[in-house]
């Protein structure tokens, strides 16, 4: 009799178990940021500045992740900028664009027409940039992140642009801006 | 999730199903003066060790402790009630150093009524739960408080009582409902069975 319900009580914790185990896929979501540097020093109230993309950085980034795994596809979560107003600096507001140049030489929208009152700006804050986000630029962006993801050395350089105007015209806009992108990975782990 | 311009923000679904089992060691002492006590446990230190996760801060103080305690009240009641009745105080937390906190607690009044081999109960219950969240890495910094809704749960179960052997469902009803299959063994039942067996 105490062997019958033994064997029963096994049963029972075995259909549990096996009730409870299922295959299924599983992927991880490693994320990272980049950014670009922008040194704005005017005094005509036109902003242009030309930096390149930092590919060392994201190649970097990208062979912490292919240890892991597999990348199956590598998304742009958000934008964001960052600021350092500098002492000199006269300008009371800035409106500026941001732009990629794809391999055709043509400028892609990264955002547009994102304005701030300077002296509104604290040194380390996070300005989101998404209301302002072009999706020719932001998509060229994940294509050329997509593109080292497969092949490191597939770019030599890439060209991004911020391009706008100080107010007023006649003083002097002396500011760094960082241009913050966050990069989301989908890896299938090893 | 399609973002604004071209960007594409992703939340995890996890694992993308819709229950977890879960399972942990529990012991009941009692009952003494119509009161039993429930202590469950269970800690991530085996599989820590065995998989070689000493290094992951975020899993290896992984504990689950529960306690709870249950008091008769028909006893008080003498012949007025051929159902037993009792109150109880239950409370359990998941943790992980600094980085989850999950505490749930039940004051509930539960009422049994027992016929031959089956046992049928039920009770009612006010729960209250909270969670906490917190990491960091180089970009992100994750500081998540949730406060569960306090709500009424109402519980409706049956055990039976195979000699030592205990096989028990029950329903929970609240604002996460819950099915919960246990299966026990009463020591003091396997003495009795024991000395009735030698009689035979």
């Amino acid at each position: 009799m105490v062997m019958k319900k033994t064997i029963f009580s096994v049963i029972v914790i075995a259909a549990l178990i096996l009730a409870a185990c299922q295959s299924r896929d599983l992927f991880l979501f490693p994320a990272f940021t980049n950014y670009c540097h922008f040194e704005i020093d005017e005094t005509t109230g036109v902003i242009y500045e030309e930096e390149t993309l930092s590919i060392e950085d994201i190649n970097d980034s990208i062979g912490d992740i292919v240890v892991d795994g597999l990348i199956e596809s590598i998304d742009l979560e958000g934008f964001y900028l960052n600021f350092t107003v500098f002492k000199e600096n006269a300008a009371d507001s800035v409106t500026v664009d941001a732009y990629i140049q794809d391999t055709l030489g043509n400028n892609l929208a990264v955002f547009k027409n994102y304005s701030f009152n300077v002296n509104d700006i604290e040194e380390g804050v996070d300005y989101p940039l998404s209301d302002y986000l072009r999706e020719d630029g932001v998509l060229e962006l994940r294509s050329v992140i997509n593109a080292l993801a497969q092949n490191p050395s597939q770019y030599e350089r890439v060209v991004v642009i911020i391009e706008g105007n100080s107010f007023p015209h006649d003083v002097r806009a002396r500011m760094d801006v960082d241009m913050h992108f966050r990069i989301n990975a989908k890896v299938s782990p090893f | 999730m399609g973002g604004p311009g071209g960007t594409k923000y992703y939340f995890p679904g996890g694992l993308d199903i819709n229950y977890v089992p879960f399972a942990a060691p529990q012991l009941s002492i009692g009952s003494l003066f119509g009161t039993d006590l429930t202590v469950r446990y269970a800690s991530a230190n085996y599989f820590v060790k065995n998989l070689g996760l000493e290094d992951q801060d975020w899993i290896n103080k992984f504990r689950f402790f529960g306690w709870g305690f249950r008091h008769s009240i028909s006893q008080w009641l003498g012949d007025l009630t051929n159902i037993d009745i009792a109150v109880g105080y239950y409370s359990q937390s998941i943790t992980s150093r600094d980085y989850l906190d999950i505490r749930a607690s039940l004051i509930s009044l539960q009422a049994s009524y027992q016929k031959s081999l089956l046992t049928v109960y039920g009770g009612i219950g006010i729960e209250s739960s909270s969670l906490q969240v917190k990491y960091e890495d180089d970009n992100l910094a994750i500081d998540y408080d949730l406060t569960g809704v306090n709500s009424v749960r109402v519980t409706i179960g049956a055990t039976l009582n195979a000699g030592p052997v205990k096989l028990n469902a029950e329903y929970n009803v609240s604002e996460q409902s819950a099915i919960a299959v246990g299966l026990g063994i009463g020591i003091n039942e396997l003495k009795k069975e024991e000395k009735s067996e030698e009689k035979w």
